[in-house]
This record gives structure tokens, sequence and C-alpha cells, in this order.
């Protein structure tokens, strides 16, 4: 007993956070890389000779297609059925509509899970006996308590596995709300979860966790992306992390900067061992010349020049801590902040742009990552014209 | 914090300069270029470091090259340092207690915390004002010069509201909010907006991608059904061509089957074998009785053979004229003995001729000359004695007598030779005989003659005979031939009697022989006879023939039975089914061209099928779609970014304002008692209030009147712009004190509100050090001026 429990995949994810200047190079990594990572899954799949694979939701990233994505899912999973594999899917919140839209159709190895729960079964070379219990999202948003809809263990069966898109919480929340409790009581032996990015155990006996996303697709999910392969050790099922996504983010943090040259040799310095998307964040107090390099990006410019191939710097960042922001000027420190404060508790967007601007910036902004880095350009705006 | 004394080493136009300084109101009075503001400068240099050289400030270096920098005394709560900087790159800050001497380490942060929250902006801010920044108000605008007086009761109101004019002029250059904005961030927007419908329009390509996939699979479908039936026409054909090649040998068949139902009648191969043997043997004995019959023919009569030639007598004649010719023969001989004998004395030369009657003489006189000799010898003697002269002719004839002798002699000699040698006796002997000797050549020349005549006469008979007899005949041995010839003819004779006899055994042997074969050649022939009239034919021809045309028949129903079992049943029946050659060609024409027909269809289908799957594959490799998203991506965190940048901005000024304004609301209420006091005092008492409510400023006149600052004079507004900032300095004292920079503030006052100013400085400087930096200064009080 053997299988792959591979979680948002998100085909054809472009990565956030890059601008026009990434090289054309990896430009081009960057575009294939989510079907890279895909195509290195079912690779491996075949290479492990797993029994089957589990893709609990957000194979693709949208609703919206094309035909070399089409064409890449369809072959890649027709490579399994070649080789006996069969694959289980379910959608989630970002690819909810990909089995109404326009879609090669589905290798005779492939189970799509309905939008109400339901259980698929299938019997081992070793006669062992698989329920697999799932669901595909049928909107972008899941509000009800999906899980209790799902019967608990089959006692006819060797093992039964979960799969599961969405988050902890409850009811109400937008993405199929449940509890690690709500989970255990169901008595399954493993449950694959899809929908955070980032790779977590909620229980470790029976497993309850995320894969986490195959390849890191901003700045934010950090660190080796992979898959699970789940073995069976006495009847308990072990998942084990492989790593697979072809790019990797990262983030380095200079908390002592002397001069630019000093922060070129530092992120010269940095270890790394496949082509990295590396974000820098200087928390250090720096010289007024040096933030004044920085803020015109002739510093990320330098560096960029300098740095080897496959290490790209997203950016170069100056973050400050708010309350360390006018400790200088404390005669009138607590107006500012009252002021500050005041202005992003009454924050509305429209206050600022019309709807001439787009409406991802208009919801971006109105988020709290949008707020924080307004309040980290405005404390560097504040510092900058202060001297 | 009093400043004491300042030390200048070198500091623009100062240097090696020491200034003392009073507690309280300080007045330093100059010319223009008399150095008050280079002596503020310093300063504030002391206090918060010097001027970095950049953008053009003036970086005061020393005019004399004195060593740059200098000292300050200042007194801290009782606490009296000294505090030095020098040198103006990389100046050195020292401080020392002036009460033990002692240095303080880490003076920076030292002078910091001592002036904090102090910083040289909040200092220019709130503690250092000069005309410039009342000369500021009157070209204010209305608005901005309400804002101006409402946040001066914020620190560094005026810097931050140049920051937020500034901030705001930037941030409307990038985007604005009206839908017919052409800015930056208009443009990007649009851009970006036009950029994910090209993105949304990808999805027809989807479409078209899945909808021609199915194509794909529909068309495969047809093309294999279309396979499926060429294979089943092809098929077809195949099996029509078959019959259609089997109904030849199907006909051939059904000729052969008419054919073969006439019975033939069997003929036996042993029947041939044996009428053959007997033809052989017919064939063999008439031969031979006609090879007999030849033979009897050929065979010769027996008379013929005994009289056929006799020679006898002719040779018994022959033998007579044999006899004849020996006798001549012998007669000849003895002739020719003699002759013989003869010329044998002359041994092999010829037989001499017979002497001359000469030479006959000669042998007769032989002494003649011996005589003469004498004669000649005898005269001589005598005429020797006698006479002498006849000697000589004695002589002369003994010379003669000479003379004839070897004549003779030479002569005898001759004929001697010619006898071979004989003597002259034995040559006189032989005369005779060589008289004879032509006679006899006479004789043998009419010998010869008969002889010869007789020979061929004999040797004429015999010829013929002995051509007869074959046998050679040698010219002169007639005797022996004739004998031979005679014993031949004998012989012969008697041979030819035995011939004869055998002859005519012969032929009886034959005869018999003929009759044997006769007899078995009847016996044969009438054998053959039954054998044909068993088959009912007349000759062995006839029979022949049937026995072919049994073969024939034979082989006919064999090809039949082969051909038979050559068509399959299934191609039987078909066959049995067509009714002629020409209907089943065209239906294989049909079935051809139907083939043709579909072969091509799969073609064409085949191509389109190539076409699609081309078409296809260029769809997959042209896809931009994720070219187009991942550009998209980029746009929005550009566009994120830059209308953070924007709303950052506008926040700032919004932050800006806030805060200063809060600021102000919050110090007011003390500032507005110090600030209304000194107004008051400065109008003469023409404005009695200034009123802070809510955004808005009034003041209010003697006679309770509201003014709102517009309508106030420059001078008017110049002198509530003062109280509000000498009393937000007092304000502000509070927290921390630091002296005042005055640098000829109130230029435009007239002497009467200076004289209150001056009041009103020294009043606050019991509280604050007051540096008043004038071109000129005369005052009833006593203050302390120091004129530069």
């Amino acid at each position: 007993m053997k299988f792959i429990h591979a979680a948002d995949i998100h085909l054809g994810n472009p990565f956030i956070g890059l601008d026009q200047t990434l090289p054309s190079r990896l430009k081009k990594v960057v575009q294939q890389s989510t079907l890279t990572a895909f195509k290195s899954l079912i690779s491996s799949s075949i290479t492990e000779n797993i029994d089957f694979l589990v893709i609990p939701g957000d194979l693709y990233n949208a609703t919206q297609n094309s035909p070399q994505i089409q064409e890449t899912v369809s072959q890649q999973f027709e490579r399994l059925n070649s080789a006996g594999i069969p694959v289980y899917l379910s959608f989630g919140n970002h690819d909810f509509e990909a089995n109404k839209q326009n879609h090669l159709s589905w290798p005779e190895n492939v189970y799509v899970f309905e939008q109400s729960v339901e259980t698929k079964y299938l019997t081992l070379k070793t006669g062992e006996k698989i329920a697999l219990t799932g669901f595909s999202y049928q909107t972008q948003r899941q509000t009800q308590k999906i899980i209790n809809d799902f019967p608990v263990k089959i006692q006819s069966v060797d093992y039964q596995i979960g799969l599961y898109h969405g988050a902890v919480g409850i009811d109400g929340d937008p993405y199929a709300p449940f509890s690690v409790g709500d989970m255990l009581k169901k008595n399954y032996d493993y449950w694959a979860l899809g929908h955070i990015h980032m790779r977590q155990t909620l229980n470790n006996q029976p497993f309850i966790g995320y894969s986490g996303v195959l390849q890191g697709l901003n700045r934010k999910e950090i660190g080796e992306k992979g898959y699970y392969l789940v073995t069976s050790k006495n009847h308990v099922l072990i998942p084990e992390f492989h790593v697979i996504s072809p790019i990797i983010w990262e983030e380095l943090i200079l908390s002592e900067v002397s001069d630019e040259l000093d922060l070129i040799n530092q992120v010269l310095n940095y270890k790394y061992t496949k082509t990295t998307f590396l974000s820098v964040k200087i928390t250090a107090d720096l010289d007024e010349n040096v933030i004044q390099r920085l803020e015109s990006g002739t510093t990320l410019e330098k560096l960029r020049e300098k740095v080897p191939r496959d290490l790209w710097i997203v950016n170069l960042t100056i973050t400050h801590e708010l309350l360390t922001l006018l400790t200088e000027d404390n005669i009138d420190q607590k107006y500012w902040l009252e002021s500050f404060e005041k202005l992003f508790s009454n924050f509305v967007i429209s206050d600022y742009i019309s709807n001439q601007a787009p409406t991802f910036v208009r919801d971006y902004f109105m988020g709290q990552e949008g707020k924080n880095s307004l309040q980290n350009k405005m404390q560097q705006l504040i510092q900058s014209r202060k001297v | 914090m009093r400043i004491k004394q300042v030390e200048i080493s070198g500091f623009g136009r100062w240097s090696q300069k020491k200034f003392d300084f009073v507690n309280d109101l300080q007045v330093i009075a100059g010319q223009n270029e008399s150095g008050k503001s280079t002596l503020r400068a310093f300063i504030i240099g002391i206090l918060f470091g010097f001027p970095s050289k950049k953008s053009n400030i003036n970086v005061y270096d020393p005019k004399d090259g004195s060593h740059y920098g200098g000292s300050l005394i200042a007194d801290f709560n009782n606490t009296i340092v000294k505090i030095t900087r020098l040198g103006r790159i990389k100046s050195e800050l020292t401080i020392t207690y002036l009460s033990n001497q002692l240095t303080i380490v880490d003076p920076e942060k030292w002078l910091t915390d001592q002036l904090a929250p102090l910083n040289r902006d909040m200092f220019n801010s709130i503690f250092n004002f000069s005309q410039q920044d009342l000369s500021k108000i009157s070209q204010l605008k209305a608005i901005d010069l309400q804002k101006l007086l409402l946040n001066i009761g914020a620190v560094g109101s005026s810097g931050w509201l140049e920051i937020t004019a500034d901030l705001e002029k930037h941030a409307d250059k990038q985007f604005a909010q009206r839908a017919t904005g052409k800015r930056p961030l208009n443009i990007a927007a649009k851009q970006y907006k036009e950029n994910s419908h090209l993105l949304l329009a990808k999805n027809e390509e989807m479409i078209a991608y899945a909808s021609e996939k199915e194509n794909i699979v529909r068309q495969t479908q047809i093309i294999s059904q279309n396979y499926e039936e060429v294979r089943k026409l092809t098929r077809r054909v195949q099996t029509s061509q078959t019959v259609m090649q089997q109904y030849q040998l199907y006909q051939s068949a059904q000729l052969l089957k008419t054919k073969i139902t006439a019975s033939v009648p069997p003929v036996a191969d042993a029947d041939i074998a044996s009428l053959q043997r007997l033809k052989i043997g017919i064939d063999m004995h008439q031969n031979k009785i006609s090879e007999l019959n030849t033979l009897i023919e050929r065979t010769p009569q027996t008379i013929d053979i005994v009289e056929k030639y006799d020679a006898t007598s002719e040779l018994a004649k022959i033998q007579i004229a044999e006899r004849h010719l020996q006798e001549l023969i012998n007669q000849k001989s003895s002739i020719m003995a003699d002759e013989k004998r003869l010329s044998d004395r002359f041994l092999n030369k010829k037989v001499p001729e017979l002497l001359s009657s000469t030479e006959q003489k000669i042998l007769i006189n032989k002494s003649k000359s011996i005589i003469t000799i004498l004669v000649g010898i005898f005269i001589g003697i005598v005429a020797f004695f006698t006479v002498k002269p006849l000697v000589v002719v004695a002589l002369l004839i003994i010379a003669y007598g000479c003379y004839l002798f070897h004549s003779r002699r030479k002569l005898l000699n001759k004929i001697q030779k010619r006898y071979n040698m004989m003597s002259l006796a034995d040559i006189e002997l032989v005369q005779s005989n060589i008289k004879q000797f032509s006679d006899w050549q006479h004789q043998l020349v009419a010998l010869d003659a008969d002889i010869l005549e007789k020979q061929n006469k004999i040797m004429a008979q015999l010829l013929p005979i002995a051509d007869h007899f074959q046998v050679q005949l040698n010219d002169d041995v007639f005797e022996a031939v004739i004998i031979e010839l005679m014993h031949i003819n004998d012989q012969q004779h008697m041979q030819a009697q035995n011939n004869a006899v055998m002859i005519a055994q012969k032929n009886q042997q034959i005869l018999t022989e003929i009759k044997q074969h006769q007899e078995q050649l009847a016996q044969q022939l009438s054998d053959q006879q039954n054998m044909l009239q068993k088959y009912h034919v007349l000759n062995e021809q006839e029979l022949l023939t049937l026995k072919q045309n049994y073969v024939d028949h034979i082989r006919n129903k064999q090809r039949y039975d082969d051909i038979m079992q050559q068509i399959e049943p299934e191609t039987m029946n078909k066959l049995q089914e067509v009714s002629d050659e020409k209907e089943l060609s065209q239906q294989i024409v049909l079935l051809k061209n139907k083939l043709e027909q579909k072969q091509r269809t799969g073609l064409n289908l085949q191509a389109q099928l190539s076409d699609m799957q081309a078409q296809q594959k260029q769809r997959i490799s042209d896809d931009q779609f994720l070219t187009l998203q991942q550009n998209l991506a980029d746009e929005q965190t550009n566009l994120i970014d830059q209308f953070g940048d924007y709303i950052a901005e506008k926040m700032v000024v919004k932050w800006i304002d806030q805060a200063l304004q809060l600021a102000t609301q919050n110090r007011f209420p003390k500032m507005q008692h110090i600030a209304t006091d000194y107004f008051k005092r400065l109008t003469s008492g023409k404005y009695v209030a200034i009123q802070f409510v809510k955004d808005d400023l009034n003041l209010i006149g003697r006679s309770g009147q509201k003014y709102r600052v517009i309508e106030l004079s420059t001078g008017a507004q110049e002198q509530l712009y003062v109280a509000l900032r000498l009393a937000l300095s007092s304000v502000i004292a509070d927290i921390i004190t630091v002296p005042i920079l005055i640098d000829d503030g109130f230029v435009n006052f007239d002497s009467i509100r200076r004289q209150t100013m001056i009041d009103i400085l020294q009043e606050i400087a019991k509280k604050q050090q007051i540096f008043y930096f004038t071109t000129s200064f005369s005052h009833t009080t006593k203050i302390n001026v120091i004129n530069l």
C-alpha cells in the first residue's frame, strides 16, 4: 500500500510579486514551473510504483485554462493510465469549475469526486481494499461544514482515506470549515488535506495534514515544496515528504548592514541549492545614503547584476517596526500614532482610489497584507522626508 | 539649557573668536554680512552637527584656513559642559564637564539624549525662526495661511506642510480619479484591463482546442470505420477476383465434364506392346527374306566360274619363243666373252687401235740408227787419225745416228703406252685379235637387235596373262615367269572348280532358310490380324489412335478432378451462380471503383486528421496563456506597487495633516492663552482673543467682532504668526528648554510694536534664553547687546 498525496498543484499559476525585470530565461522557467512540478510528480508516481494518486483540490490554478495546460494534464494522466495508476481527484476553491469548463475528457484512470460527498472503492493487487471519500467545490466558497457529510469508516475496507479541501474553522467560514475533532470522529486512516499552501500536520495518527503547495507561488511560500509519499507501516499510514518544486522561494533578513557593499556581500554569501527567488528584507538601521540608493532601486539593480544566474533577487525592502518610527520626535509622537491608527481604522479604499483602479488593487489594499504594505511604504516615505 | 559661551576656531568668516552670552535675552546686532547668520549656524552646528556638503548648502568653510569648528559652553540644568566639534568632514565631538574636566564617553549619544526629543529639524521648526518665515506669510494663499497657523501648535508643522504639498503634487501626477485620466497609473490600469481581456479571450482558444480534440477523436473514429470498410471491400474484391480467375478454370472443367461423359474403350498396353513386337517380327522376317533373295541373286553361277580363263596354250607357245631367245643370248655371251678376253689385256683401257703401217715398219727396222752411229764412230776414228777435219763430219754422222735412235725409241714408247706396256712382240701378236674385235662388235649389234625383237614379242604375249594373274613382270627372266604363270594358271583352274561346288551348297542352304522365315512370317501375320480384329481396327495406327483417345480421356478426367479440387466450395457456389463472365468482371470493376473511392476518402480523412493534429500542436506550442498570465501577474505586482506608492503618498498627506491637527488641537488650549496675550499686546489690544474651533481659526476684535485670518492685515497676520510661534516654543519649553534663536524677526513691525515685541521677549527670556539677531538695536531698558 503506497500512494501519493499531492494537493494544490495550481497548474498555470503565475508567480505573484515579480516584476517585468525578470530575465526571459527565468521567466520561461517560472511560467512552466507548475507544469514542470506536475510532470515530476507523475514521473515520481511511476518510479515509486505507487498504487494510486490522491489530489485533494486545486489541481488547476483557475477555472480558466489553456491548451498547453490541458495537453499536459491529459498526457500526464495518460502516463499514469499506462502505468495502471488510478488518480483520485477533487476540485477546490480555485478549480471548482474545471469540470464544467471546456476540457479534454479524463483518461479512464481518473476518478473525479462530485460536488456532494461520495466514496470510491479500490482493490489493490495485494487484495487490500481502499475506500476514498471526498467532494468537489461547486462555488468558490464552501461555507458549510461539509465534513459533517462524510460517513464514518466503512468496516469492510482495509483503509479509508479522506480527501478534503478546506481550512480549520467554524460553520460559515469560506473554505469548508472543519475541526480536527470532526475528522478524528470519522475514524479514517488518512486525511489528505488541500487548500493551505504551507505543509502542516494537524494530527499525527491518523495523519491529518496538508502536503502544501507543489510549487511555491509567491515570496511568502518559502522553502522546499513537494508531495507526501504515504506508505503503510503496521497498518498505519505514514507520510514522507518529497521535494519536487523546480524553483524555491526564500527570504533573507539582514539585521545588520553597514553599507551597500556589505549588503551585497551578505546576499552573495547566501547559500542555495537550486533556482531560488530570494526576497531580501533589511531590518537594520541604515545610513541615509544607503537608504536613498535602496529607494531608487540602484542597489537592487547592482545586486541583480552580481548574483549567479539561478539566484533571482525578487526585491530588497526595508522594514521598520512601527513603534520605533518616531522615537526621536516624541514631542508629538502620540499625535502621530493616533493619527496613523485613525487613518487605518477608518480606511476605505475609495477615499484614495476611484474605480479607475483595477478591482484587484482595491481588494488588495483592503486586505491586511495591502494595509501592511501601505503602512510600510508610509513609514518609509515619512522616514525619507524627515531628513 | 543655556549657552554661556561660544569659542569659534574657524567657521565661515569667524576664526579664533570668542563670545560670552547672558542667560536671558542676548541681542546680537550687526549689519548685513557681519556674521550674524554664521554665528547662528555655528551654534546649531555645535549642537546638532555641522552640515554635510551637499545640495549647495553653505558649509561655512573658514575663510582664512583656520581649523574648522570650535566649542560651546552650555549649562544643562546646572551641569556645565564644554562641547567641542572640530573638523568638517568626520568632525570630532568632545564634551567635557567644566567642573572636573572629565570627558564624556560617547558624547554623541549624551548630547542627543540631552537634547531629546529635539533634532535639528525640530529645533529649527520650534526654536529657530527668521524673517524668511514671516515674509512667507504675505505670499501664502488664505487657505494655506489658515493651515499654517492652525498647525503651528504641532512640531515642525511648516516643514511637514511643505512635504504634504509636495507629496500631494507628486501623487496627483501619478493618478487621476476620473475615467478620462491619462496619468501613468491610469494608463497602466487601462493596459492591465486590456491585457486581462486578452487573457480572457484566450478562453476562446481553449474552446477551440477542446472542440478540436473532440473532432480529432471523431475523425479518428471515422477513419477507423473507413479503414474497416476498405478492408471489407478489399476482401470482396479479392474474392471476386478469385472467382474471376477460377471462372476460366471452372469453365474448362465444365468443358471437360462433357468430354468425359462419353465412354471410351480401354486399350491394354500389353496388347499394344505385343502388336508392336509382332510388327517388329514381321518386319524382321520380311527383311530377312528379301535379304536372302538378294543374296541368292548375287551368288555367281558355277559355269561362269569354271570357263573363265585358260592361258595354257599361249604359255606353251611363249615357252618355245623363249627358248629361241635363250640361244641368241648364249651366242651373244660367247662373243662378249671373247671380246672380254681381249679387252682384259688392256686392263681397264680401251682396246687400242690397230698399228699404222709406219708404226709397223718402225717396229721391224730396229738398228738403222745404230749402224749410223757406228759408221760415224768409225769415220771419226779414221778421220781422227787421218784427216782431222773429217772428224767433224764423223761427229755429225754420229749425231744423226743418235737422233734416229732417239726418235725411234720415242715412238715405240708411245705405242707401248697405247698397248698397256705390252711387249712389242705381244703387240705384234695382238694385232690380229684387234682386227677380229671389230667384227665381233658388228655381230653383237645384230644379235642385240634380234634379242630385243624377240624379247618384245614375248613380252607382248606375256603381259596380258601376267596382268590377269597379277604377277609382276621382270624383263629378262621370262622363263621363271612363264613357269610361275603356268603354275598359277593351273592353280586357278583348280580353285574355280572348288568354288563352284561350294556355291552350289550355299545356295541350297539359303533357300532352306527362306522357307523357314516365310513360315514364321505367316504365323505372325495371322497373330497380328487377330489382335487388330480384337479392337476392331484395321491397322496399328488406328489402334494407337484408339489408345491415344483412351489416354486423353483418362487425362481429362484427372484434370477435371484436379480443377474441382482447386476450387473452394465457397467459390464453387459463387461460380455456380455466375451466369456469365462479363457480368462478373463488371461487378469487379464496380467493386474496385468503390474501393478506390473509399481509399481516396480514407486518404483525405487522414490528411484532414493530420491537419487537425498539426493545428492542435500549433495551438499548444502557440499557447501564450502562461506567458500572458505571468505578464499579467507581473503587471499586477507593478500596479499594486505603484498604487501602493500612490495611496501611501495620499495617506501620508492625510496622516501629516491629521497628526499636525491633533497636536495643535491638543496643545492649543495652553498656546491659546499665551498667544492671545502676545497678540493682544502686539496689536495694542485691537484683538482680544484667538479662537480655535474645529479646523477653523478665528480672531475676536475688541468689540467682539469675529475676524477670519484672511481679513487681517499683513502686519496683523505676521503678528499672529509670531505670537503663535512664541506661544508654541513656550509650551514646548515645558518638555525641553533650549534657547530661541530669532533672526531679524520683526522688520515689518513699527517701532511701538517692535518695542512691545522686545518686552515680550524679555519676559520669555526670564525662563528661556533668547538670541535675537538684528541689524540695529535700540531699547530703553538695559539689554546685553553684542555688536559685531
